[in-house]
């Protein structure tokens, strides 16, 4: 997996769900890479921006794309880290 | 005052964080969490988030970037 080939797999997720991936290219970029580093490190796509603690199942809930993304989404309008925004009205 | 924020290197909102703390020539001690389970486990029972960043100033917890709630926190 590369970051090409994920960004597509990212926004072909966010289409479907009527979100949109984060404009901000740096910003979406830096996430990315956190996603495929920690799957190298770790064997999985843990969100960046949450805290890994060894334990397989809470671990699990951060597996990009988390448990928390659509409520933050619709509480906040983007998921925790930024990768994944609802769509502008 | 005490200032520490647990980041972790991928994390855009950490980097903000920091670049904002920087800009504000404010000091503090910075925490990877990534692959440091203690750090983790601090973070989490601080926090009760499993998010980063978190940012302690003095006795405030503050989870994600939030400039109003950091500015408030440093005035305190």
């Amino acid at each position: 997996m590369n970051e090409e080939r994920l960004l597509e797999l990212l926004k072909n997720y966010a289409e479907k769900l009527g979100f949109q991936i984060q404009p901000d290219v740096e910003h979406r970029d830096k996430i990315i890479q956190g996603l495929l580093e920690n799957q190298r490190k770790f064997g999985y796509r843990y969100c960046p921006c949450r805290v890994i603690t060894g334990d397989r199942v809470k671990d699990a809930r951060i597996i990009c794309p988390c448990v928390y993304h659509k409520e933050e989404i619709r509480k906040m309008g983007h998921c925790h880290c930024g990768l994944f925004l609802a769509k502008p009205k | 005052m005490k200032i520490k924020m647990y980041t972790s290197p991928y994390c855009p909102f950490c980097h903000r964080a920091k670049d904002y703390l920087n800009k504000k020539g404010v000091k503090y001690e910075e925490v990877n969490v990534l692959g440091n389970l203690r750090a983790a486990r601090e973070l989490v029972e601080k926090s009760g988030q499993d998010a980063v960043p978190v940012i302690e100033i003095g006795d405030k917890i503050i989870v994600g970037f939030d400039p109003k709630r950091i500015d408030e926190a440093l005035k305190t």
